[in-house]
């Protein structure tokens, strides 16, 4: 039994982190229709660029997260004008552009990531790393709860944007219509920016906690590209609650399995579960709908 | 400064296909006017070129004295012009209230919102009693006034409306018209598109016949209301 319990929580921890990657994904896609392949690859990135600053300065790792934050909300703010053009510009098809041209990403990340640093995995030592404190008779990895609880704060603060602020009324609104958005005074182009930006920081943000508690290495991100799929499919596409629920789940999911059936099934399981969610409930958890 | 709306040779294509062959109209300020014609007829398109929904090919539109034909639609309606899309175009998954803040988006004048907001509420006590409901809730009529109430929160000195009256019983478009009314006593100027052409032209000071992307006809309302070409072709009469 307490095996079990210790599953249940180190599932919950994880799916804390996942939480914060499937809103953003779940948010760019809602606002921009694009389904970001590179979503792996953006968290590889994250996971990269805090161990080169911490390489380069010996600064702990989690102590950069918020510059890390900014540092990829800046990237995705000048980045994403470059995606619309690719899936706009007199494009009969612009959702399968988006896919071809985010997976060429995805493929030209890792594969550099690759050439510029090799093959070797990499680890990150923050000052939380190694630290367990027990409840009940739970031992609790300190980084672990330190990440979770730091990405459920940020994903917390985000919903609170979405929901409370003018800014998220805009979000919103241009995700449900963007043509009429724009006739209510919205500047749509400029949200889909800010909502890609907002996107890459909470990936680089959970890319630092992954690379942190497993490890960093070019290879990292197509799980966790699989992972978003399952999460926003699950969840149902373009809900933010749904994709929340779905991020806990595969938490627990990828927990359980590790302990109970074996890592190497953990695909296996994730897509046969989500398939029988889809038999159920052909919208997802939550179906469509902020 | 010339105020209202002039469009001087407006075309407009989709792709390669011209919808809209080189229309001029103008809408004075304080004035209601309509554009009337059969589906297909290039009303809508209309519409959303003036409001910078879509790009035009040729011609000009200038606002209160702006040229607005190059601005995207989010800076035509910051210059105080505000469209009521065809079906409505209401935020589903938003609550009355919010579709209603959304409309205030671009203002800052926190006094104004309110006092817009109360004026709406007036216009639409409907909208008051639902407004924690979500906007995809509604009936058709409701989110017509919605669509209008929303439209009226911009601020806007002018307002474009694309069928009001479209799926909707009687007794409530009667009421819609009504409103169009009452906002024109308000001040403000009203661009309608109609195909209950006998509704718009008994509102409206003057009218715009639109047949296939190419004015046919203009005048004063009662003129148009009782030319033949138009009672037959529109009004469903046959009195000539």
């Amino acid at each position: 039994m307490d095996l079990f319990f210790q599953t249940l929580v180190n599932g919950l921890l994880i799916g804390g982190i996942y939480i914060a990657v499937a809103a953003g994904f779940t948010l760019c896609f809602g606002v921009l229709h694009v389904i970001d392949f590179a979503v792996g690859e953006w968290v590889m990135l994250g996971a990269f660029a805090v161990f080169w600053l911490n390489f380069f300065t010996g600064v702990d790792p989690l102590i950069f997260l918020p510059l890390i934050m900014v540092l990829f909300m800046i990237v995705g703010y000048y980045f994403q004008p470059l995606l619309q053009r690719v899936i706009t510009n007199q494009q009969s098809n612009a959702l399968l552009m988006a896919l071809a041209f985010t997976f060429g990403m995805s493929i030209l990340f890792r594969g550099s990531a690759l050439t510029l640093f090799g093959f070797n995995q990499r680890s990150l030592t923050t000052f939380l790393s190694g630290k367990n404190f027990e409840i009940l008779g739970i031992s609790i990895p300190a980084l672990r709860f330190g990440a979770t609880v730091f990405a459920v704060l940020v994903t917390l603060l985000f919903m609170f944007l979405l929901y409370k602020t003018k800014l998220g009324l805009a979000v919103r609104a241009a995700a449900e219509r963007q043509d009429v958005a724009g006739l209510m005074g919205i500047d749509s182009s400029n949200i889909a920016r800010i909502v890609y930006a907002i996107y890459l920081g909470l990936t680089a943000m959970s890319g630092t906690f992954l690379g942190s508690i497993f490890s960093v290495h070019p290879d990292m991100g197509l799980r966790y590209t699989l992972f978003a799929f399952f999460v926003v499919v699950a969840g149902g596409l373009g809900s933010i609650q749904g994709a929340i629920l779905a991020g806990i789940m595969l938490g627990l999911i990828n927990s359980f399995v590790a302990v109970y059936v074996g890592g190497q099934y953990i695909f296996l399981i994730l897509f046969t579960v989500l398939y029988l969610i889809l038999l159920v409930a052909p919208k997802g958890i939550l179906g469509k709908g902020w | 400064m010339a105020t209202g709306l002039n469009v001087k040779n407006l075309k407009v294509a989709y792709g390669n296909i011209e919808a809209v062959h080189g229309v001029s109209f103008d809408v004075k300020e304080g004035e209601i006017v309509t554009l009337i014609g059969a589906n297909g007829a290039g009303k809508s398109t209309i519409l959303r070129a003036v409001s910078g929904m879509i790009p035009i090919k040729e011609g000009s539109i200038e606002f209160d004295g702006t040229l607005t034909d190059r601005l995207p639609s989010h800076k035509v309606t910051q210059l105080g012009m505000a469209h009521v899309p065809e079906g409505r175009g209401i935020f589903t998954r938003m609550s009355v209230l919010d579709n209603l803040k959304v409309g205030a988006y671009q203002r800052n004048d926190k006094q104004g919102i309110q006092t817009d907001l109360e004026m709406v509420f007036e216009l639409f006590p409907r909208l008051a009693e639902r407004s924690q409901q979500l906007g995809g809730t509604l009936s058709g009529g409701e989110q017509q006034m919605l669509a209008v109430g929303r439209a009226l929160m911009t601020g806007a000195s002018m307002l474009l409306l694309d069928e009001p009256s479209m799926g909707l019983a009687p007794v409530l478009v009667e009421s819609i018209f009504e409103v169009c009314i009452d906002i024109r006593e308000q001040g403000k100027t009203i661009l309608l598109v109609e195909q209950n052409a006998a509704m718009a032209l008994a509102i409206a000071d003057r009218g715009y016949v639109l047949e296939t992307g190419n004015i046919a006809l203009s005048g004063q309302a009662d003129y148009l209301a009782n030319h033949p070409e138009v009672s037959k072709a529109y009004l469903g009469g046959d009195i000539a």
